[in-house]
């Protein structure tokens, strides 16, 4: 069972929707990934999901805005029997209807144009990507983040981090690697969700922080890379691994279809989220050739962050001990070969 | 002749924030002497012979990722340890602080009562601006707040400061199956 305590003191937090969903992974403590599963298949939700929470509302008999209202604003009522109520009548796991509220509602967002702007693009790109495998339905996704002025498929929250660190990062030993201080980590979590476009450098914020902010963002977003693609990639890229294991350099038509084969995967991915991968890869790349000052070579990004960007699920220890070698040469080919991979070069 | 009637086999997993030297610990206490490298650590596990106090021990040493977000792959080897290895560096005042904020916190989640040893690493390095330094008693007092069984100041080059890290391990192993036999004793004889 979870501990409505925890439930409830994600209710309380900012009024946004993006910083609600945002809290509620981090203080439900599950994996996003789950969550984003039990939301998303249609096997465990027969209803359509606007539906379903109508239900879930009618049941108490009150009126849905109303209460929705006083579960987030108004926090003398008895939220956490309200929501028990909820939760026992329709017989449903927590968690999907926890997701689906934050997904589905419209919570008050602080800023109605804004709001509108995003809705109109997010259709865009639904219309886009319609039918195309990799667009996940996340009370988290990256398209509901405000938009960089100079890319309108990057969050802007992305964009900061990175052009910071790629200023500052160059001779920070250990970036990605070192772990910033809890507190500044917060004060600039939240400095950026009020305004993704503030000046970290008014914060005097060290740049190993904003690294880890970053990496929490990701961490906290639905995966870069859904899932059923992942494993494709894992696929593709493991018949890669194993020859150059093998110690014999591949021949060279075989690397290359294997290459392409990563490629071929990557090219599924849905357009926001491509777009935020080829820009933080690309990143990587560029920081990985000054690796002489700050000692993190593609392979020692590749392994402080692959778990970032690929969300794998161990179920024991000895499993896990056996597999994280490929998802860590996956990220490295990636870094390695970013200009092959995302800007049309040959491969290196 | 001593007889070694049992070998017991502990688990220990060493933790820390990045870069504070954990590999290394493991590196020197199994007599690895390749020279330093600058990989960071997924997951790795060593098994190593050691005697202490007439008893032979077989130590099973987990060597954990430093990054607080590979949590999911880090603390699947927390139940079945016996005791904790935490690290710090002393002349990083970042990785100090994590022991409270992010350390203790993640560990006492999933083991209530697991013995933790505090690890002051680079004993032999000393920061040029004094604040970062962190100084004996402020771990101190970290260890009494959070009853830590043992600390440990080394440079994890140091072959003999290493293995007291290890022997404490041990050490606190014994300890505390010595505590929980007692404890059910007196359970038993206040009935």
């Amino acid at each position: 069972m979870l501990d409505f305590e925890h439930y409830f003191d994600c209710f309380s937090v900012r009024p946004s929707r993006q910083n609600i969903s945002f809290d509620c992974f981090t203080v439900l403590d599950l994996p996003v990934r789950t969550l984003v599963c039990d939301s998303v298949r249609p096997s465990l939700l027969d209803l359509p999901v606007r539906t379903l929470v109508c239900d879930c509302f009618t049941v108490l008999d009150l009126p849905v805005r109303t209460l929705v209202c006083d579960c987030f604003t108004v926090l003398d009522l008895p939220v956490r029997t309200l929501v028990c109520d909820c939760f026992t009548v329709l017989d449903l796991p927590v968690r999907t209807l926890v997701c689906d509220c934050f997904t589905v509602l419209d919570l008050p967002v602080l800023d109605r144009k804004k709001a509108k702007e995003l809705q109109k693009k997010q259709k865009k790109l639904h219309k886009k990507s319609d039918g195309r495998p990799g667009t996940s339905e996340s009370g988290c996704r990256l398209v509901d983040f405000q938009m960089s002025s100079t890319n309108p498929s990057l969050p802007q929250y992305v964009e900061t981090c990175v052009e910071f660190i790629r200023e500052e990062g160059i001779n920070a030993e250990g970036i990605y690697r070192i772990p910033g201080n809890k507190q500044q980590v917060e004060i600039l979590q939240v400095k950026l969700q009020e305004d993704p476009n503030v000046d970290i450098r008014s914060l005097d914020i060290q740049v190993n922080t904003v690294a880890t902010v970053l990496k929490s963002f990701f961490k906290d977003t639905e995966p870069l890379i859904p899932p059923q693609l992942q494993e494709e990639l894992l696929e593709a890229a493991e018949k890669y691994v194993e020859n150059r294991e093998a110690g014999k350099e591949p021949e060279i038509p075989e690397k290359s279809t294997r290459l392409l084969g990563i490629r071929g995967v990557l090219r599924k991915i849905s357009p926001v989220n491509y777009e935020v991968l080829k820009y933080f890869i690309t990143h990587l790349n560029e920081l990985s050739q000054h690796k002489d000052k700050h000692s993190m070579d593609s392979r020692n990004l590749a392994l402080c962050l692959w778990p970032t960007i690929l969300r794998m699920d161990f179920s024991s220890y000895d499993k896990m001990a056996q597999s994280t070698k490929i998802p860590g040469e996956v990220i490295q080919t990636l870094i390695d070969q970013c200009g092959f991979f995302f800007h049309g070069e040959p491969e290196c | 002749m001593i007889s070694h009637k049992s070998e017991r086999t502990v688990t220990c997993t060493i933790v820390g924030d990045g870069m504070v030297g954990k590999s290394q610990i493991c590196k020197t206490f199994i007599g690895d002497l390749t020279i330093e490298d600058y990989e960071a650590t997924v997951t790795n596990e060593h098994s190593v012979l050691t005697q202490f106090m007439g008893d032979r021990y077989t130590l099973r040493i987990v060597d954990s990722s430093g990054q607080h977000d590979y949590k999911d792959i880090r603390t699947l080897s927390y139940k079945k340890s016996e005791v904790f290895i935490l690290c710090f560096n002393l002349s990083d005042r970042d990785s100090f602080e994590s022991i409270e904020t992010f350390w203790i916190p993640e560990i006492r989640k999933l083991c209530k009562k697991t013995p933790v040893i505090l690890v002051a690493t680079g004993k032999d390095i000393q920061d040029n601006d004094e604040n970062n330094n962190v100084s004996k008693e402020e771990y101190l007092s970290v260890m009494d707040k959070y009853g830590i069984d043992a600390y440990v100041e080394c440079s994890s080059y140091n072959k003999e400061e290493v293995n007291e890290v290890f022997e404490d391990v041990l050490l606190s192993v014994i300890k505390s199956k010595k505590k929980r036999l007692s404890n059910i004793f007196h359970h038993l004889l206040a009935r």
